[in-house]
């Protein structure tokens, strides 16, 4: 007897639904499984087998064909496993297809029959949703994250004999409680604040800044200087993750498997830190079946680049695409997979190779080495690093300020609060334009929206000539301005935020010549 | 007459004989001087028996005459196979644009004649400073910090832009920011070279060395081709001494290359001044024990002036000089000057000791970058600028 039951696939980040088409007939006993399957789907076979004989279903041999359509798209992931297994009882008789009609199935089968868990249970529930399912039936650990999804039942199941009591009954499945989750109602979980960095007032300010219109923003300082404590602390100034946000982080966390255990939800802003030796496609995103790479795991959030120059020269390269379209786009013969990567870059390095430069009491570097040093940045990749700060040794007055209780640091709330109302500020001027943040600005919306005062207009005249500006440094300038005038309320560009953008220019012209 | 006399010293003419004495490598310039010494000229040492043909020196042993190691009579005997070699490549030379001067030419500088290890010959690209003009090396560190860059601008624009000409290394660092400074007020600059005139070393000073070319002279006694090879810079740094009348360290470390230079000029009787420092900063560790053993300390342009004999104006202490800066200036920039020294300093700093905010400070270091009073020599640092350039 044929059935057909449904069930779904991750492609890039998003859930597909597909068919898994069982058949049973007279014949020689065989089990065989069709449908462009990768290897852990082939395996199906063997753990779909062995569980439904360990859950007690007798099924007499017969001859049985699943196929998983449509045939043309790979089949990878173990997701399938309840859908099979379902669709072999179906066609046996042993349960009725009635009730599998609005129902998608997920999960992966255990020897013994218990369901495991999958990745990427969020993106499949909300495509289950946009395709009309009235309910998925999924592994119980994934049940919280997939009721995330609103408008679809989530039926949490712990076994392949539970599903087969759930299907065979009369009366009305028992859907998982939804909870609500909303980003920002849960209490930020931060265990990091500004108010722990004493002094450093130049790179607080260039991190509010750099928040503010997320800038791309690149630190150098000798070592110890707080470049990591910083950069770890750019989440917590930037506004709180909004519904849909959410929703798209979970969903990549989800697919890599990567969601904190014990919170469906990824509510706080990613940071994501990877070591300098990684690949150029984990970082990126690749794979045969493609995967999402640093960048789109930190997509929303922030990407933090420590010992920038240490990173292999290709790793550092194939960033330069997904800055600029803030998507990863990987192409494979089979189709090609888009991942988010609206993020923002923190980079962190040392000025030279031993790092005290310019303390010529400590740095013997030549003044060869530290521009070789530099140069292990390309000017491309520099000129999409809108801020430049350079942090200065801690001072022993600053560790000593620290100790004291009465000198109070400003806390990533009250930076935030300032953050959140530049934001605001470029959402009603970019409402019609399809961008949120000044660093999104082309040079055309750039003239339209970054207007300077009189002041400031001569002002720039001055520093474009006498400091030798190309036309890329003049533009970022103007962007990082734009951002400097939000936090302060600014309609026009001031004099002064023009003068701190510039202040904020990488040194190019002196190292990176 | 002249045929006959040229076939005995291989069809070579008395300029290329200098020049065949040039490119010997083994010989240094002192074995050079006491051949010469010995044998008169460069026709005599070229006629003479022992080099070469059956009555060589055989070699086991040093020639007591003329103090010369087996290596180095090989090396005579051995240039001398292909007379015909050494016209071409002089005239291969000459083609690139390189002039050779040697010893006996009128042009040859004076100043060097008189050296116990005056080289047989010069390479030159671009000019040579006139006879009368008087010169001053300035020379330093080539890992040097800011108030070592901003000295040698300083004394580099002073001297070139009053007609003295500024030799040095062409290094990076000191030697190379007073050069620049040189070119840069319209003077002269000499570049004594360690390597061939041919090669710029180091690399990155590339723009200068062209620069130099162009206005100013590449000088080097190295056959074009040399490599630069650390055994050849304290060799070069006796001519830097020798081509200038006085020598002005900027900053130098306790061994440093630009001591070997004040050295060389002690023993050429050049005079040496150094420019101070403070005590502790590994830079001028040098310089400072230079004016202890009795070198000319100099702070000001006035000062080199009376070194050198001359007068140029009445003397204006650096001192007056900030001051008459200061009063164009509001109160807010005075504190910032006054909060700038020439050791970089990170503008939280600068906020801590003004207590004016980082925006504000921004705003203001940046005007005051544009009028020359500071700089910022890398993201956020900044240091006063001791002789703002007006």
């Amino acid at each position: 007897m044929y059935s057909k039951v449904k069930t779904l696939m991750i492609v890039g980040i998003e859930g597909l639904v597909v068919s898994v088409e069982t058949d049973v007939s007279a014949g020689l006993p065989d089990f065989s499984m069709v449908g462009y399957l990768s290897s852990e789907s082939k395996e199906a076979k063997e753990r779909v087998r062995i569980s439904l004989k360990n859950s007690g279903f007798q099924l007499a041999p017969r001859r049985i064909t699943v196929n998983i359509a449509p045939a043309d798209i790979r089949k990878d992931g173990t997701a399938f496993d309840l859908a099979i297994a379902v669709g072999i009882l179906i066609s046996y008789g042993i349960i009725s297809s009635d009730r599998c009609k609005d129902i998608a199935f997920l999960g992966e089968l255990g020897l013994d029959g218990r369901l495991c868990p999958v990745h990427g249970v969020i993106s499949m529930v909300a495509a289950a949703k946009d395709e009309g399912f009235h309910g998925v039936i999924v592994p119980k650990e994934n049940a919280r994250e997939g009721s995330a999804v609103e408008g679809i039942k989530v039926y949490p199941a712990a076994s392949l004999g539970n599903v087969v009591e759930m299907l065979s009954g009369n009366e009305e499945l028992d859907s998982y409680a939804a909870e609500h989750w909303v980003a920002g109602q849960e209490e930020r979980k931060y265990d990091v604040d500004f108010s722990e960095i004493t002094g450093q007032a130049a790179v607080k300010r260039a991190a509010e800044v750099a928040a503010a219109g997320m800038h791309n923003i690149i630190m150098v300082g000798p070592p110890g200087s707080g470049k990591t404590m910083t950069a770890r602390r750019l989440p917590t100034i930037l506004p709180e993750l909004t519904q849909e946000e959410s929703m798209e982080v979970t969903k990549i966390y989800s697919i890599c498997g990567l969601l904190p255990p014990g919170r469906p939800m990824m509510l706080t802003r990613p940071f994501r830190s990877p070591h300098h030796t990684i690949s150029a496609s984990a970082l990126a995103g690749g794979g045969a079946v493609p995967r999402p790479g640093e960048i789109s795991l930190a997509n929303r959030g922030v990407l933090f680049l420590d010992e920038f120059p240490e990173f292999s020269r290709a790793s550092l390269e194939v960033l330069r695409q997904p800055l600029e379209d803030r998507r990863v786009t990987i192409s494979r013969v089979k189709g090609s997979y888009s991942f988010p990567s609206d993020c923002m870059v923190v980079a962190a390095m040392n000025p030279c190779p031993c790092g005290y430069y310019p303390d010529r009491d400590k740095c013997r570097c030549t003044d060869y080495a530290v521009r070789k040093y530099l140069q292990k940045i390309s000017r491309p990749l520099l000129d999409r690093m809108d801020i430049c700060v350079d942090m200065p040794a801690v001072a022993y007055s600053d560790i000593i300020m620290s100790r004291s209780v009465d000198v109070k640091q400003e806390d990533s709330a009250a930076i935030r609060g300032r953050v959140m109302a530049a934001w605001e500020r470029q959402k009603s001027r970019y409402k019609d334009e399809g961008i949120f943040f000044n660093s999104q600005l082309t040079n055309s919306q750039m003239e339209r929206f970054c207007h300077l005062s009189p002041a400031a207009e001569s002002m720039m005249a001055e520093v474009y000539r006498r400091m030798e500006l190309t036309a890329r440094a003049y533009h970022r300038i103007l962007k990082v301005a734009r951002t400097i005038s939000d936090l302060s309320g600014e309609a026009v560009i001031s004099e002064y935020s023009l003068a701190e953008a510039v202040g904020y220019r990488g040194l190019e012209q002196k190292y990176w010549g | 007459m002249e045929d006959r006399s040229r076939d005995r010293y291989g069809g070579l003419s008395s300029r290329e004989l200098w020049f065949w004495l040039s490119t010997l490598d083994v010989i240094g310039p002192v074995s050079l001087n006491r051949l010469l010494g010995v044998f008169g000229s460069p026709e005599g040492i070229w006629t003479h028996h022992a080099w070469s043909g059956a009555d060589a020196w055989n070699g086991d042993h040093d020639m007591p005459c003329v103090e010369l190691n087996p290596k180095q009579i090989k090396e005579l005997g051995d240039s001398k196979l292909e007379p015909e070699k050494i016209a071409k490549k002089l005239a291969a030379i000459e083609k690139d644009g390189i002039a050779f001067i040697g010893r006996n030419e009128a042009d040859f500088p004076g100043k060097l004649r008189s050296l116990p290890d005056c080289p047989a010959g010069l390479f030159v690209k671009g000019s040579l400073p006139m006879p009368d003009m008087p010169m001053v090396a300035i020379v330093g560190a080539r890992s040097c910090d800011e108030y070592g860059r901003q000295m040698a601008e300083y004394f580099g624009r002073e001297l070139a832009s009053h007609g003295i000409g500024v030799v040095s290394g062409m290094a990076a660092g000191i030697d190379g920011e007073s050069q620049w400074a040189a070119l840069r007020s319209g003077g002269y600059s000499l570049a004594v070279l360690g390597s061939g005139v041919d090669i710029c070393y180091p690399r990155s000073n590339y723009n200068l060395y062209e620069q130099l070319i162009r206005d100013g002279g590449v000088v080097s006694e190295n056959v074009p081709g040399t490599i630069p090879q650390a055994f050849r810079f304290p060799m070069r740094n006796r001519l830097v001494s020798a081509f200038s009348d006085a020598v002005l360290v900027v900053e130098a470390r306790e061994r440093s290359g630009s001591l070997i230079t004040a050295d060389h000029a002690l023993e050429q009787g050049r005079d040496v001044m150094a420019v101070p420092g403070r005590v502790g900063d590994q830079l001028s560790e040098g310089c400072n024990r230079l004016i202890r053993q009795g070198a000319v300390m100099v702070t000001c342009f006035e000062d080199v002036c009376e070194v050198l004999g001359m007068d140029f104006s009445e003397p204006k202490n650096l001192r007056e000089a900030e001051d008459e800066e200061r009063k164009d200036h509001d109160a807010e920039w005075m504190k910032i000057i006054e909060a700038l020294s020439s050791t970089p300093s990170h503008i939280d700093n600068i906020s801590e000791k003004t207590g004016i905010a980082i925006s504000e400070l921004m705003h203001d270091l940046l005007l005051m970058e544009m009028r020359g009073v500071v700089r910022q020599v890398c993201q956020g640092q900044y240091v006063k600028l001791l002789f703002p350039d007006r």
